[in-house]
């Protein structure tokens, strides 16, 4: 797996890249904890490129999910693949999270 | 070495992240013997880690020889199985409590997810306990 941040729109997108399975998942939480400590409020998490979830994936982003939310931000997502969708939708965490269909999207919903 | 149903084709491998690509791997080339549809293989990855992980990370103490077997075969009725043996503590998965998918964020447990979505991706998930051995059904049909 692989993951790059970069700034745009005052938010920060979050590109994520491969497989979040067992193995890499804590990556996840890994590279976003650090920007939610610093004080961002919006992370836009591009799952365009991300071919697998399992459990530890959803795992890493609901422990993100939740420092953000304490912290007053938001965690959503865009471009899901139809199993990373199937699994999402099937764990309820599209209840959680807002989740679009393209970056442009995700700013124009969330104020940016 | 545990028992085997001959009826399946095996491999044994330690119970460790290190063997889980190979697990996979597996399985994969065993499903594609058969012409399993491409999206089902995707179920089977996931449901094989989590029930994978769920042996390594409790089924045995750090200090034991610790061996996972997996078999597959495809029964008459064109079922896809796959048993996951293992010699660890008697435990039966599919008694685990299902997560609360309604809570919201804050009281929403981080955890206890694989279990559930290897029972949403099944069709067909049978435990039973024999000679020692915790013996996991996963079924998938071909079509």
């Amino acid at each position: 797996m692989e993951i790059s941040c970069n700034k745009q729109n005052q938010a920060l997108v979050v590109s994520v890249s491969g497989r979040m399975d067992g193995t890499t998942a804590h990556q996840f939480e890994q590279e976003c904890d650090p920007w939610v400590e610093q004080g961002e409020k919006l992370l836009i998490v591009d799952m365009s490129q991300v071919e697998y979830i399992s459990s530890a994936g959803l795992r890493s982003i609901l422990s993100t999910g939740k420092k953000l939310k304490s912290s007053g931000g938001a965690l959503v997502f865009v471009g899901m693949q139809d199993m990373v969708k199937e699994v999402f939708d099937m764990s309820g965490f599209n209840q959680l999270f807002s989740v679009y269909h393209s970056l442009e999207e995700a700013f124009e919903q969330q104020g940016y | 070495m545990s028992s085997r149903d001959t009826k399946f084709s095996w491999i044994q491998l330690p119970a460790a992240m290190k063997s889980l690509d190979k697990f996979r791997y597996f399985v994969l080339q065993e499903a594609e013997k058969v012409s399993l549809p491409a999206k089902k293989s995707d179920k089977i990855e996931l449901i094989l880690e989590e029930v994978l992980l769920n042996i390594i990370n409790y089924a045995y103490s750090p200090d034991e020889q610790a061996y996972i077997d997996i078999g597959c075969k495809i029964t008459p009725d064109n079922l896809f199985c796959i048993r996951v043996q293992d010699r660890g503590i008697p435990f039966n998965p599919l008694t685990q409590e299902a997560p609360q998918l309604e809570e919201d964020i804050e009281k929403r447990q981080v955890g206890g997810l694989g279990i559930f979505l290897a029972k949403q991706m099944a069709d067909s998930l049978d435990y039973h306990y024999k000679d020692g051995n915790n013996i996991l059904d996963i079924g998938l049909y071909l079509a």
